[in-house]
């Protein structure tokens, strides 16, 4: 299929991307670069943290490398306000996101505060990084007895 | 895998920046001094495995059908 000028002008400034979430436009400017990957998933590097208003405050990390791969993630002091891991990293952090594991029921979601995602956004970069001081958990239940 | 026998005391350099050496032995336990940058990470492996496994378990279940579940829990943060 011909494609014109316009079209291929389009397809090289950005990237269009087939997810769970239907097709996104993605910019270079959202692009979040990972050097080392995700733990278990060190072969993708390219992320794009999406929004849909549907489920704020818990937003999607989605793999441009591969966009059936998804992660549920949230701002972890929205969760646990007292959240203030000692990050030994050598970037500046923007941002910080947890991993969110789902569960049957909604009382069985959690929270990984063991292992957060610092984001360094001006650097469009990231990467997990797992906490020394183990007392914030793998798994911190969202909803509290 | 490359396979070395050190001592006691002893090291080994992994690149330019990594050098690991054997501090003591005690039994079957031997503790291990590693020298590495900040950007470089280094952990056990067992707490290498639980966050990959985590990871992989947390990305098995992330479905729109499950996401629905999100939607009850994002009602008790509208109030903060």
């Amino acid at each position: 299929m011909l494609r014109t000028e316009e079209q291929v002008e389009e397809i090289e400034s950005k990237q269009v991307i087939e997810c769970p979430f239907g097709k996104i436009d993605v910019e270079a400017k959202d692009i979040l670069f990972f050097p080392e990957g995700l733990y278990g998933y060190d072969q993708t590097h390219r992320y794009l943290v999406w929004e849909v208003k549907e489920y704020l405050p818990f937003r999607w990390l989605i793999c441009l490398e591969d966009p059936e791969l998804i992660f549920p993630v949230v701002d972890p002091r929205i969760v646990h306000p007292d959240y203030n891991p000692k990050i030994d990293s050598t970037e500046p952090e923007d941002e910080i996101l947890a991993i969110v594991t789902m569960g049957r029921t909604v009382e069985s979601v959690t929270v990984n505060l063991r292992a957060p995602i610092v984001i360094s956004r001006g650097q469009n970069r990231a990467k997990q990084v797992i906490l020394t001081d183990s007392h914030y958990p793998l798994r911190h239940r969202v909803l509290k007895s | 895998m490359l396979v070395l026998t050190r001592r006691v005391g002893e090291s080994i350099h992994v690149g330019d920046d990594i050098r690991l050496t054997v501090l003591s032995v005690k039994g079957q336990n031997v503790k291990m001094g590693i020298l590495a940058p900040k950007s470089v990470t280094v952990h056990r492996e067992e707490v290498y495995e639980r966050i990959a496994a985590e990871n992989r378990l947390a990305a098995s279940r992330a479905s729109l059908k499950n996401a629905q579940k999100l939607v009850n829990l994002k009602g008790l943060f509208d109030a903060v």
